[in-house]
């Protein structure tokens, strides 16, 4: 009889700790790369061009050395307005894509050529069609925190220069009047 | 006594088996893990919930290791293949012929990673192949090789990959391949050419 009880402790216990270590694992994972961001120096609400992806510096998985990314963090608990998000125009593929603290595409864009786009990143409490101005997409965020990333066709070392001063346009400020930080290139 | 510190054993036991097991089927400590994938086109796997709160915890924790911020299908699929089309695993250690035609999106590539999903360290400068390179002409091929051809081939570099893996990236697939990708995907095929001191098969 205590066999039987010590087996199935055994298979409960296993089966729980397998289920709880999947259901945290993206959340986990998520935080730890948020966190090595800010120590490369990519800020919170503000957008950063990361360097072209090479063998020796690339910072996340399977970065694709074809795309120029731009990075912004945010956290919804310091923007309570939400934030505006300007991605300066670009002759080519580009998309603007946001993602919670659970990993989860839960918006995409794709910028129109030779025009700036904007899109307002709000939390569930707010209202999308009360906040969103003359022109502006909304994304709603389920989670406070999370990460804003412009990805721009660039697959040449010309490309990529190119791709900086358009950079420089990029915009991920709180809508409060507060002044953005961090934009332009990373280098 | 004895019996509640066997059942406080088993749990302990338990919950470690339990994470440890976790963390190795998705690949997020020892390697690339079981592979669970919804759709396989002659090798090329890939999972059309990538991205979405939608797909499984398998999925998801899979992808949050090796695929971080990977976005949802109808802005880009990603297939990859870890051997070539004898079945054996792709290696370093060997030369290999990829070919295709032109995709059903509006760009894609091809990028090489190692085991740990990372780009080979090396600094050959031949990480990939894109559509932007192949233009109009719709059929390619290109040398994957830990040295570069000497015939002027397209190249992906290979040097310093161990066992490594592609990936196809398609970004703005046309509607066709995300309902029937079977039929849509213009499958490239990889065919082993030579490996260090073995006849190539």
């Amino acid at each position: 009889m205590a066999n039987w009880i010590a087996t199935f402790a055994f298979l409960a216990s296993a089966a729980l700790a397998h289920w709880a270590t999947l259901e945290a694992a993206p959340g986990a994972i998520m935080s730890r790369a948020m966190d090595a961001m800010e120590t490369r120096g990519i800020p919170l609400h503000g957008f950063v061009l990361v360097p072209r992806a090479t063998p020796q510096n690339q910072s996340v998985v399977r970065p694709s050395p074809d795309l120029a990314y731009s990075i912004c963090r945010y956290d919804l608990e310091s923007a309570p307005q939400g934030l505006s998000i300007v991605a300066g125009a670009y002759s080519g593929m580009a998309s603007v894509s946001f993602f919670d603290a659970e990993t989860n595409n839960f918006a995409t864009f794709r910028l129109s050529e030779g025009r700036d786009t904007s899109i307002r990143l709000i939390n569930t409490d707010m209202n999308g069609e009360t906040v969103a101005t003359l022109g502006e997409d909304v994304a709603v965020s389920p989670s406070q925190k999370g990460l804003v990333l412009i990805r721009r066709l660039a697959s040449t070392a010309a490309q990529y220069d190119r791709v900086k001063s358009v950079a420089l346009q990029d915009q991920c400020s709180p809508f409060d009047g507060g002044l953005g930080n961090g934009t332009g290139p990373a280098e | 006594m004895s019996r509640l510190f066997l059942l406080l054993a088993m749990v302990v036991l338990g919950a470690f088996v339990g994470a440890a097991s976790a963390l190795w089927s998705t690949g997020i400590f020892g390697g690339r893990g079981i592979v669970l994938s919804d759709i396989d086109v002659a090798g090329w796997v890939s999972d059309w919930s990538i991205g979405s709160p939608s797909s499984g915890p398998y999925t998801r924790a899979r992808i949050a290791r090796h695929g971080l911020l990977a976005l949802t299908k109808e802005e880009a699929v990603y297939f990859t293949r870890s051997t070539d089309d004898s079945g054996e695993p792709l290696s370093d250690t060997c030369d290999y012929l990829i070919a295709g035609e032109a995709q059903p999106a509006e760009w894609w590539s091809v990028t090489l990673y190692d085991a740990g999903s990372r780009l080979p360290m090396n600094d050959d400068g031949a990480l990939s192949l894109d559509a932007t390179r192949i233009g109009e002409e719709g059929a390619w091929e290109a040398v994957i090789s830990a040295s570069k051809p000497q015939d002027g081939n397209l190249w992906i570099s290979s040097l310093n990959a161990g066992n490594f893996d592609l990936t196809l990236r398609l970004y703005r697939p046309l509607p066709a391949l995300l309902t029937d990708p079977q039929a849509s995907l213009a499958v490239p095929s990889i065919e082993r050419i030579d490996c260090e001191g073995r006849v190539s098969g």
